[in-house]
């Protein structure tokens, strides 16, 4: 019952800032933290984070003349948004952005010296695996990205990919095992 | 790299991270008002964001007209709108080793008798063997249903290639199987084979299934009976256990006349599961006859209860009876640490 009510709730808002762009302000700060812990685990860096969140909100601003409303509600095309920026960055960036973005996530080990070994190794084995996602082509990016990274559910992240859930499964276990690949030839090194 | 790619995708989407900063939060704040005010109030425009199909707005009518009378005319066809009509065409059989990765992430281990679900992903290990509708899957290999279709995706050997994976087809048309190099023989072919399930844990394994099933007729008169009454099962009894952590262990009793079986499951990070609802919960799997075997779920990280349900359905696709409601604590609270199930009250 909460659900729905915070769905029309929701659906109101959007209408809102639909007619009153300056309305749009409540949705920004309903979804800023999601938006943003989202770029951030897949980028590792916090400007990287901001610039995605920041172009994210502007495009969706721009853009809610366009939203139609769905099932999902206003999130999963937002996270449509943040994971397309997501995706532009890294093709822009190239193999650069891998290597920033292990870097980056080393040095965010290096800031828990109390953490044990292991998890300073967890942290390196996921920081690698960020970095081969760069890899991949911007379909698996942003399957990837939504279905593990985005705090989704796995209907929200189909939404969010504009598939059924079931085409986001098989999306997301052709781009695993693409992952895999590329890990195995030291792709993201 | 010690650990599979999804396992570690999976660790990242749970770590913690620095929420924004509040200057940048305020600083962007400021700039999309700025932008509001410069912008005209939205038209409403019934189309998705890409920029690509805007110039196609007249097709969606059309395309969706299309659709819909090729739905009435494909269940004209098979006669009638039955709801819910169970179609056993990808049957999971014979199942020896086998792991089902479910649409939702939920990973299953040896369903025998599960009818596979779109975008379900079966994988056979080292020493296994299944059949699905009359395709064999031989170990190492990995099935796909897609499209309708059991694609198998043999593996194959590494091809040496220095660019990007290739993408594979679309899932909008047919994807050819093994589009993309699989893993090795001989290595764990998919990333959702979980740990083989310990034995239940003691204590674990309180049997919710009081459901109240007919008693037989005790027909003890030793007196000639013209015919024995038969036994009516009107619902199945389901059973659940906690086998391993995180691994439930499902299974139930044959009701009279089901041709399938629904099995739902609603679940709760944060505490109380939903009651699951049928029609109106997520399925979570349907299955041609009972497990001859419990079934294995390996439910994902964080979930801390779960209550299922299962519904037997005739060859119509309607009800013929339902099991009581079971309520799995899969993750006890901070003062009882040991995990245990339990019989929904509800």
């Amino acid at each position: 019952m909460d659900e729905y009510r915070d769905a029309e709730d929701e659906r109101a808002l959007v209408e809102r800032a639909r007619a009153d762009p300056s309305a749009f302000a409540e949705l920004y700060r309903r979804y800023l933290p999601r938006v943003h812990a989202f770029a951030y685990r897949r980028t590792g860096r916090v400007e990287a984070a901001e610039d995605i969140t920041s172009a994210a909100f502007e495009r969706a601003l721009r853009g809610l003349g366009q939203f139609q409303w769905q099932p999902g509600g206003f999130g999963p095309w937002l996270f449509r948004i943040v994971a397309n920026e997501l995706a532009d960055q890294y093709r822009q960036a190239g193999r650069a952005a891998s290597d920033r973005a292990r870097g980056a996530v080393r040095q965010l080990a290096a800031d828990h010296p109390d953490d044990p070994a292991e998890l300073v190794q967890a942290r390196d084995d996921v920081a690698e695996v960020l970095a081969a996602m760069n890899h991949l082509t911007p379909r698996y990016q942003k399957a990837l990205s939504l279905r593990y990274l985005s705090g989704l559910s796995a209907d929200e992240a189909a939404a969010a990919m504009g598939t059924s859930k079931a085409t986001m499964a098989v999306v997301v276990f052709r781009a695993t095992r693409a992952l895999r690949q590329v890990m195995r030839k030291g792709g993201s090194a | 790299m010690t650990r599979d790619p999804r396992h570690l995708l999976e660790d990242a989407g749970a770590r913690d991270v620095p929420g924004p900063d509040a200057a940048f939060a305020d600083a962007l704040e400021a700039r999309l008002r700025a932008v509001a005010v410069s912008a005209p109030p939205a038209a409403p425009v019934a189309t998705a964001p890409t920029t690509r199909r805007q110039s196609f707005g007249w097709a969606r009518p059309m395309l969706a007209g299309l659709v819909a009378t090729a739905i009435v005319l494909a269940a004209i066809a098979q006669g009638g709108l039955a709801p819910q009509s169970p179609t056993p065409g990808l049957e999971l059989s014979a199942a020896v080793n086998v792991t089902v990765q479910l649409p939702d992430g939920t990973t299953v281990e040896n369903p025998e008798g599960m009818i596979l679900p779109e975008g379900a992903i079966v994988t056979v290990g080292e020493g296994g063997s299944a059949r699905i509708g009359n395709v064999t899957v031989n170990p190492g290999e990995t099935v796909v249903v897609h499209g309708g279709r059991a694609q198998v995706e043999r593996p194959r050997p590494s091809v040496s290639k220095t660019a990007a994976p290739t993408p594979s087809a679309g899932p909008q048309s047919a994807p050819p199987s093994g589009a993309i190099g699989s893993s090795e023989p001989g290595s764990s072919p998919d990333p959702s084979t979980p740990a083989e399930s310990a034995s239940p844990a003691p204590g674990t394994s309180a049997d919710p299934s009081a459901t109240p099933t007919p008693t037989p007729a005790a027909t003890a008169s030793p007196a000639p009976t013209p015919k024995p009454k038969p036994v009516v099962v009107l619902a199945p009894r389901l059973r659940v256990r906690l086998a391993a952590a995180h691994t439930i262990a499902v299974d139930w009793t044959r009701t009279a006349g089901a041709k399938s079986y629904v099995l739902l499951m609603t679940r709760s990070k944060v505490g109380v599961a939903p009651r699951p609802t049928y029609p109106g919960t997520r399925v979570l799997a349907t299955f041609s006859k009972p497990p001859a075997a419990a079934v294995q779920f390996v439910l994902a990280p964080g979930v801390v209860q779960v209550k299922l349900l299962v519904v037997a359905l005739d060859k119509n696709g309607h009800e013929l009876g339902r099991s009581r409601i079971v309520r799995v604590i899969v993750v006890a609270p901070v003062a009882t640490p040991s995990p245990s199930a339990s019989p929904s009250a509800n």
